[in-house]
Formats: C-alpha cells, sequence, structure tokens
C-alpha cells in the first residue's frame, strides 16, 4: 500500500480525475440547489484518486451518475426521449472516465487510438441503444398505447425490459475459463 | 523463445452488473413513482443486448527480454516486452504489466502499458528497472488483460515467464594489504610465506651447489668466501596458498539497520565479498558458509568461477531463517579439518555467536573475526539524541561489555577485529592482522 502511495500518479489517473471533476462541477449548472453534493462527490474524487482506493472511487464515480439520472427525471422533470437521451450521454462520459484511469498509454499515438476505438464502438452500441429505445418507446405509448392505454403499455414495455435484461445478466455474466 | 504457459481466463466486465443493477433500480423507481425514470432503464438494457454481441478479444502473446541479466547496485537496464495479437482480430485495449520487486520498482515509472493491436501486430514496449540493493531478484510473471472496444468481453492472463536479474554489490573495497598468514599451507603456489624452501622472493638459506641446480641462483659473493671451490646457492622460502572458509552471520539477531538507511547483514556481505576477492588473487581456496535466510554452503574452491559462485550465493543472502551457529564448529571439524583459515564476519551480537567463535578457535583453526561494530548501527536519531545523557551512558555500557566479550573470545587464540561503522576495511585489517602478528611472534620467541 505505502508503495503504491509512493508511485507518482499517472497520465491516466490525472485526466480521469481532472474530466470526473469537471463533469461533477458542471453538474451544478443543471442543479444548483445540489452544488454541495457535486463539490463534495469531487473532493471525494480527488482523495480516492490521490489514495488509490479503487472501490471508493468506483463506488463515488456510480452515486454520481445515479444522481445525476435521477435529479434530471425529479428536478428537471425530464419526459421519456430526454430521459433516454440522459441515460445513454452519461453511460458514454461514465465509460470514458473510467477508460481514461485504467489507461497506461506511453506515446499520443497509442492513447489517441484507444479513446477514439472507444469512441468509435459507440457507434454500433450506444448509438443504436438510443435509436431503439426512441423507437420502442414511440410504439409503446403511441401504437400500443392507443388501444391498450398508455400506462399499460410503459408497464408492459418495461417488464418486457427487465426480462431481456435477466435473460442478457445470465448469459453474459458465467464465467468462460480455459487453461493453456 | 519459447512459448510460456498462460491461465486464461474470459469474463465479462463489472460494467455490466452496474448497469443491469441500474437498468433494475431505475425501473422499479419509475414504476413505484410512476414518472419518466421507467425509461432510463430501456437504453441500457438494449446496450447490454448489443454489447453482447461482440466477440470476445483473441490470444496475444508475451516475451520479455532483458538488455543486462547482471548488472550493478544503482545501475539501471532495459526491459521490453514484446506483444504479438496472434488472433485474426483486432483488440481495442491490450493492458500489460510486468510484476516487479519492489527493489527494482524505482517509483517515478510502473512497468504496465496500454495499447490498441491489429491483427497479426507486434508492439515493443520498454521500461527501465533500477536496483537500489545488491540482490538475485526475479521479473515477473506478466498479467495482461484484454478488451473488446466495448470494454465488456475481458480476457484475462498470468504468463509464467520470469527473468532472474542478479544485481551486484557497486561499492565493495578492494583490498590491497590485506594478508592471511596460516600456520597450514597446502602445496601449490600462493601467497603465503610459509617456513619452508620453496619458490618465492625472500630468501630462507644457503646450501652447497648441486649438480642439476640452476646457476642463476649461485650465491657468487658467498662462494668467494668459502675456502674450498665449493659453490652455494640461495635457497628462497616458499610462497603457497591455503584453504580458507568464510562464515557470514546473517541471522536475524544480526540484522541491525541504522538511521540513515544501512543495513549491518549488507556491509558484512560487502565484506565477505571484498574478502573472498582478496583470498582468490592471493591464490587461496576460499569456501563460504552463511546463516541467514538463504543459507549456502560452498566448498572452498579457485579461481574466477569461484569468486562468481561466492558473490551469487552471497548476493542472495537475507537476514532471516532458523538457522542457528551452534553446528558451525562440528560441521568445520566434520568436513574441514585441515582448514588453515576461518574468516568469521559477525557483530557477535548474542551468547551463540561467542561460544560458536570461542569453539572454532579451540578446534585448533586460525580464525580471523571481522566484526562489525553494532552499537553503530543503532537508532539514534540526531544529535541532540545522542548528546542525551541516558543514551550516552548506555552507549558507553554497550561498550564496555562488548570490548570485555571481544576480549573473551581473544583469549581463545582467534584474532578479532571490531570494524566501525565507516572505517577502511582494508586499513583496518592490514593494521590490526599486523599488530596481532606482532603480538603473536613475540609470545612465541618467550616461550
Amino acid at each position: 500500500m505505502s508503495q503504491d502511495l509512493q508511485r507518482p500518479l499517472e497520465l491516466g489517473e490525472v485526466l480521469s480525475f481532472a474530466a470526473t471533476a469537471a463533469v461533477m462541477l458542471s453538474s451544478t449548472l443543471f442543479f444548483p440547489e445540489y452544488f454541495w453534493l457535486f463539490i463534495l462527490l469531487a473532493l471525494v474524487e480527488g482523495i480516492s484518486t490521490r489514495f488509490r482506493t479503487e472501490r471508493v472511487l468506483s463506488l463515488n464515480r456510480i452515486f454520481f451518475a445515479f444522481i445525476l439520472i435521477l435529479l434530471g427525471a425529479e428536478a428537471l422533470g425530464l419526459d421519456a426521449l430526454g430521459m433516454i437521451l440522459e441515460t445513454v450521454v452519461v453511460i458514454a462520459i461514465m465509460d470514458l472516465l473510467f477508460l481514461l484511469r485504467r489507461t497506461r498509454a506511453r506515446s499520443r499515438a497509442d492513447f489517441i487510438s484507444i479513446i477514439s476505438r472507444r469512441l468509435n464502438s459507440y457507434l454500433f452500441t450506444l448509438f443504436p441503444a438510443a435509436i431503439f429505445s426512441v423507437g420502442l418507446t414511440y410504439l409503446g405509448t403511441v401504437t400500443i398505447g392507443a388501444s391498450i392505454g398508455p400506462a399499460n403499455a410503459i408497464l408492459g414495455l418495461g417488464l418486457a425490459s427487465f426480462i431481456v435484461f435477466l435473460i442478457i445478466l445470465f448469459v453474459s455474466t458465467r464465467p468462460r475459463e480455459t487453461l493453456k | 523463445m519459447a512459448s510460456p504457459s498462460a491461465a486464461r481466463k474470459t469474463l465479462t466486465s463489472a460494467k455490466v452488473s452496474v448497469l443491469a443493477s441500474f437498468a433494475a433500480i431505475s425501473f422499479a423507481l419509475g414504476l413505484l413513482f410512476r414518472d419518466a425514470l421507467i425509461f432510463a432503464g430501456i437504453p441500457v438494457v438494449i446496450y447490454l443486448a448489443l454489447v453482447s454481441l461482440v466477440r470476445a478479444p483473441g490470444e496475444i502473446e508475451v516475451t520479455r527480454s532483458n538488455e543486462k541479466s547482471q548488472f550493478y547496485e544503482n545501475d539501471s537496464t532495459k526491459v521490453r516486452l514484446r506483444t504479438t495479437n496472434l488472433g485474426n482480430q483486432s483488440i481495442a485495449l491490450v493492458m500489460i504489466e510486468d510484476q516487479l520487486p519492489v527493489e527494482l520498482s524505482n517509483g517515478s515509472s510502473s512497468a504496465s502499458f496500454s495499447f490498441s493491436l491489429k491483427p497479426g501486430e507486434t508492439r515493443d514496449c520498454f521500461y527501465m528497472i533500477k536496483a537500489e540493493v545488491f540482490g538475485l531478484y526475479v521479473l515477473g510473471p506478466i498479467r495482461t488483460r484484454c478488451e473488446d472496444a466495448a470494454g465488456l468481453n475481458i480476457v484475462k492472463s498470468i504468463i509464467e515467464e520470469t527473468a532472474p536479474i542478479v544485481v551486484l554489490p557497486k561499492t565493495t573495497e578492494r583490498l590491497t594489504h590485506f594478508k592471511i598468514s596460516p600456520r597450514k599451507t597446502k602445496p601449490w603456489p600462493g601467497e603465503i610465506v610459509a617456513s619452508r624452501v620453496g619458490l618465492g622472493i625472500d630468501n630462507y638459506s644457503i646450501r652447497q651447489y648441486m649438480p642439476g641446480d640452476s646457476f642463476r641462483r649461485i650465491n657468487w659473493r658467498a662462494s668467494a668466501k668459502t675456502a674450498g671451490d665449493d659453490l652455494l646457492l640461495n635457497e628462497q622460502t616458499a610462497e603457497l596458498g591455503a584453504d580458507t572458509i568464510i562464515i557470514v552471520d546473517a541471522r536475524p539477531a544480526s540484522n541491525l539497520i541504522s538511521h540513515d538507511g544501512e543495513s549491518l547483514v549488507k556491509d558484512s556481505l560487502r565484506a565477505a565479498i571484498s574478502l573472498s576477492d582478496k583470498l582468490l588473487r592471493d591464490r587461496n581456496r576460499v569456501g563460504l558458509v552463511t546463516i541467514g535466510l538463504e543459507t549456502s554452503r560452498l566448498p572452498p574452491g579457485y579461481g574466477r568461477r569461484q569468486y562468481n559462485r561466492l558473490v551469487l550465493s552471497l548476493i542472495k543472502v537475507r537476514a532471516g531463517g532458523l538457522f542457528t551457529f551452534e553446528n558451525i564448529p562440528s560441521y568445520l571439524k566434520y568436513f574441514y579439518p585441515h582448514l588453515a583459515q576461518v574468516i568469521m564476519v559477525s557483530p557477535l551480537l548474542d551468547s551463540e555467536a561467542f561460544i560458536a567463535s570461542g569453539e572454532i578457535a579451540r578446534s585448533g583453526y586460525e580464525l580471523l573475526v571481522l566484526s562489525p561494530n553494532p552499537i553503530d548501527y543503532s537508532s539514534e536519531r540526531d544529535e541532540a539524541q545522542k548528546k542525551k545523557r541516558t543514551l550516552r551512558i548506555a552507549r558507553e555500557l554497550a561498550s564496555i561489555v562488548r570490548q570485555n566479550n571481544l576480549a573473551h573470545v581473544r583469549e581463545s587464540g582467534a584474532i578479532v577485529l571490531d570494524w566501525r561503522k565507516g572505517e577502511s576495511l582494508d586499513f583496518m585489517l592490514s593494521k590490526n592482522i599486523r599488530a596481532n602478528s606482532r603480538a603473536r611472534a613475540m609470545r612465541r620467541s618467550r616461550f
């Protein structure tokens, strides 16, 4: 632990902290009444970066992302489209920030390559996810909602999403170990 | 290079669990409060579904090569990690980390790298290692982590490729004036002036010329003074080698660290390296017995190869272990009954060390005890603490006890040298051994 603390921070760790703190502090523009919470989260981020407490840092960021989406729904009163877009943007930002933290690129070319590959991946993961979500919501609330009622359509859509999620979780979290 | 064995594990990132939990919570909360939060889970579920279609990254091969596998302390060397993508798809993120011992990681840089790899691409990464302390270290194993473009499918592996690194002590003092003069010698040529006729430099006696003797050795002046026609010849004293053994005490009791971080055991090891170098240069056979964590026993041997063996054994020694001094006198008696000289490097801190050294000397071996002064390695921090009355008295008492104990060992016939920290080893050895030899010669002439 002490040996790890003596080692200076890597560039990726510093950049990740700076970007996270910037995102946290800029969130006060949207939610000025909760500025103290974001400052507190930025402080925790700084301390956990300095002392390399990975668990605290991860929990802090996850909490921040969740709070952001919760406040988006409650304080800003975002509609379905707004919520979908906010969720996608928050996932992209958090994913990039975590990636930045783990990156130990020794050259600018490597760094740009890693980041650009991740950004490219959003074209076939997050972007279609946002489009499908908007489409499904439209289908659920306007087309199907007209026959069974919007409240029931939302409930049905949510339940269907939850079942799909459980299936994905079951399939994807099975560790596949091979020993060469 | 042979392909190193690797334990490969394919798994999904913790991100999946976090996102899935988020989707469930947002759905539950949205359902509870009947608001737009219910929609936050939908893109997450679709995102996870799409990401599960992405294939896991392929296999990579990592090999290590060192610029130098042997270098001196405070020097540095470059290490190369060569990574090759063996699969037919590109890997968005490859992270490799070489496990370094604490003594080799210089603090300013780490041996971890991140990059992307195209199919079949090979990438070389370099890092420097710097050794602050001499010893035998091992680099590796290498940990790798490959991620797909989305960062959800991860392949982790540990490549069991290790590389030994030998860090030699840089500042071992080269002894020039130190010489041993044991009574028992061996028949091979060396630097010990023996009290018998042989090939050497110093004159021993004059005898009558015999046919076959070299003309160059005839003492013409002495021959001219003889009454007859007899020719007289100079005879020289033999210069011979001897069997020696060095015993190094690295028991936990002897492991004192001074306030400036200098270790008594490390200084003892440096002294042992200097001594073995000098003894081997003087064409003696040198063996080694170390008592510490990496205990080793090397039989006496000659030359540079033996020196390398001794140094390798000495740099491996770490303070610690459960071995005691008790068996050393019987070990010497059993395996090396005709040793000429035993050199023991020990701070003589406990009764066990005193008893063992006395026993060795009484067994008929010529014992030289090089004893680094443990009081110099006490943990006083600054000048103010040094001037404290209680500490001063404690130091003086400890010094008296030590001198008394050393005098007891001397009575058993051993030469005991109290080596103060910072004192030149060569100067101290030559000064004390000369004085001891004179005292011994005087004692012999008296009887």
